[in-house]
């Protein structure tokens, strides 16, 4: 054994980890299964996929699948709750980035991906009661009535934007959802005890006050509106505009990330917001 | 090359100080008053330490210190020329500490063996067993069924088991009954060996009187007193007297029922005793010179 990252090492905590929290892991999951199982069922009892509640359906699990997959990500340190947990967590023979990745990928990789079958499973579960196609399965139906459709002769001249479109597209909806992960994740390294609406409250908080900055600045400061006016929009490259703001959209992601990983790495027995 | 630097550190290793403590503080946030103040402290591997010390003294935040848990606000903790907040892998699996309040998974105690023993490389199964039989604990057991005396005695076991250079216990004692406390003391014993180290931080100085090879009493500043137990057994003797006449030339004596527990320098020709620990203690403080002579 030496100092070096060790991926060895890593299998090895993350074996230990879900092992030893495997009953919570399993009755997590279970819950969310059991909600998203209710909620299927009740959406395909009254069958409402044709209309405008389909809609709502979607967001209703697209909305519950959300809040679990932060729930999640604010778990990703709950081993540093208490002082006696924090002890055992700091003191296995691992080094501390080899103890953080193994909980990111547990909370961030493994358990969206047990929310995201859990939730497959309960659609599918609920639709087989009523012996219809589930409305996941819908979903990649929908993809597949809409590609038929197109007609690519008219797009040929425009592969580009094309494809331009669909990867900010899916860099856009990624970007949420590691934005969500990543807030969730620095707010388990702050508060690791109630860390979910710690971190719920924290953001309502940042949200309200930036937004009441925003006003002030706005009403008080007359220099925001001439810059603005100043600007040429029909000069501006909307192209570079999209991709400038992704990626400086990404790199808060990151130094979000990096804020915890800087949070764990300093984490001591006892500290700030860790006083029990 | 990697046999060189190999031999570097193991050369490095021997010539320094198993664990060294340089001028730390230490603060806990949101308090003014220093728990511990430039305390230094060095300890040369083998025997078991006795950690004494008052209320509040920080003997605990001592030995949070010592395995990196808390990063001290002034000076340096190093384990086998490491400093030990860095939690280095290779650190860690020299030294194990066993906390007064024990949090374990509810999971069989074979499955606990099985998820961390690989973390450990001189972790003996064997030994875990003969551990596990002096503590009449059976290694089919679920951890969550336990008693926390129970719980204690089992992750005892395994830290004994896991053969680290360092071994450190913050009142391991507490919550052990009668039985308990024997079997703890002869599995100390039995699990000593050159090589390793146990440091024990203790109220219940009876519970450990006849285990410590050196005793640490410790204020916030400092060492008070460091001394190997057949030194002090050498120079002090410890009784119990009954008439007040034999207090004459006492270096301290205290009162207690029928009698008086009385501290002597030893004579010549004069049999050892056992060394009193509380006795000890309070002539640590009433008398530093005397103690810094040991």
């Amino acid at each position: 054994m030496n100092n070096s990252f060790s991926w060895a090492r890593v299998r090895l905590l993350i074996r230990r980890y879900l092992n030893e929290n495997s009953r919570q892991l399993w009755m997590a999951v279970g819950v969310v299964f059991g909600i998203m199982f209710l909620l299927a069922l009740l959406f395909n009892s009254f069958d409402m996929r044709d209309n405008a509640f389909g809609v709502v359906i979607w967001f209703t699990f697209l909305f519950i699948g959300s809040l679990a997959v932060e729930v999640s990500a604010s778990l990703t340190f709950s081993s540093m709750s208490t002082k006696p947990r924090r002890i055992v967590a700091m003191m296995v023979p691992a080094s501390k980035a080899e103890k953080f990745v193994s909980l990111m990928l547990i909370y961030n990789v493994f358990g969206p991906i047990a929310i995201l079958l859990s939730a497959l499973a309960a659609d599918a579960l609920s639709a087989g009661l009523h012996l219809h196609a589930p409305y996941f399965f819908d979903a990649f139906k929908l993809l597949f009535t809409i590609f038929p459709q197109i007609d690519f002769s008219e797009l040929s001249g425009h592969w580009g934007q094309v494809t331009e479109a669909i990867a900010l597209i899916v860099l856009g909806l990624a970007s949420m959802f590691f934005f969500n992960q990543s807030v969730y994740t620095l707010g388990s390294a702050l508060w690791p005890k109630k860390s979910f609406i710690k971190t719920f409250c924290a953001l309502y908080v940042i949200q309200m006050v930036l937004s009441i900055l925003l006003s002030i600045g706005l009403l008080n400061h007359n220099w925001i509106l001439d810059m603005l006016s100043c600007i040429n929009f029909e000069d501006v490259s909307w192209h570079l505009v999209i991709w400038g703001a992704m990626i400086v959209w990404y790199a808060i992601i990151i130094a979000i990330f990096w804020a915890a990983w800087r949070r764990y790495k300093n984490t001591q027995l006892v500290q700030k917001f860790m006083m029990n | 090359m990697k046999l060189l630097s190999y031999l570097c550190g193991v050369l490095i290793n021997y010539y320094t100080n198993m664990l060294k403590l340089q001028h730390i503080s230490y603060c806990y946030p949101g308090q003014v008053r220093p728990v511990i103040n430039d305390f230094s402290m060095e300890l040369n591997p083998g025997g078991i330490y006795g950690l004494l010390g008052a209320n509040g003294a920080g003997k605990s935040t001592l030995l949070y210190l010592i395995c990196g848990l808390l990063k001290p606000s002034t000076g340096s903790v190093s384990f086998m020329g490491t400093e030990t907040f860095l939690r280095e892998p290779e650190m860690l699996t020299e030294i194990f500490l066993v906390p007064e309040e024990i949090s374990l998974p509810s999971i069989s105690l074979e499955k606990y063996i099985e998820l961390n023993a690989p973390f450990y490389k001189n972790f003996n199964r064997e030994q875990l067993n003969d551990y596990l039989t002096q503590f009449r604990l059976d290694p089919s057991i679920h951890l969550g069924q336990l008693s926390m005396g129970q719980k204690k005695k089992a992750f005892v076991a395994f830290a004994l088991a896991c053969n680290t250079s360092l071994l450190i216990m913050d009142e391991p004692t507490n919550g052990l009954d009668i039985p308990g406390k024997s079997e703890f003391r002869r599995a100390i014993v039995s699990a000593m060996n050159d090589n390793r180290t146990i440091i024990i931080s203790t109220h219940q100085v009876r519970d450990l009187e006849r285990v410590l090879d050196h005793v640490l009493i410790m204020d916030q500043q400092g060492v008070v007193l460091n001394s190997s137990i057949a030194a002090i057994q050498n120079r002090l003797v410890f009784k119990f007297v009954q008439d007040p006449a034999e207090l004459n030339g006492a270096l301290w004596s205290m009162p207690v029922p029928g009698g008086y527990n009385v501290v002597r320098l030893r004579g010549e020709g004069v049999p050892e005793t056992e060394v009193n620990l509380e006795s000890l203690f309070e002539l640590a403080f009433t008398n530093p010179q005397l103690t810094n002579a040991l």
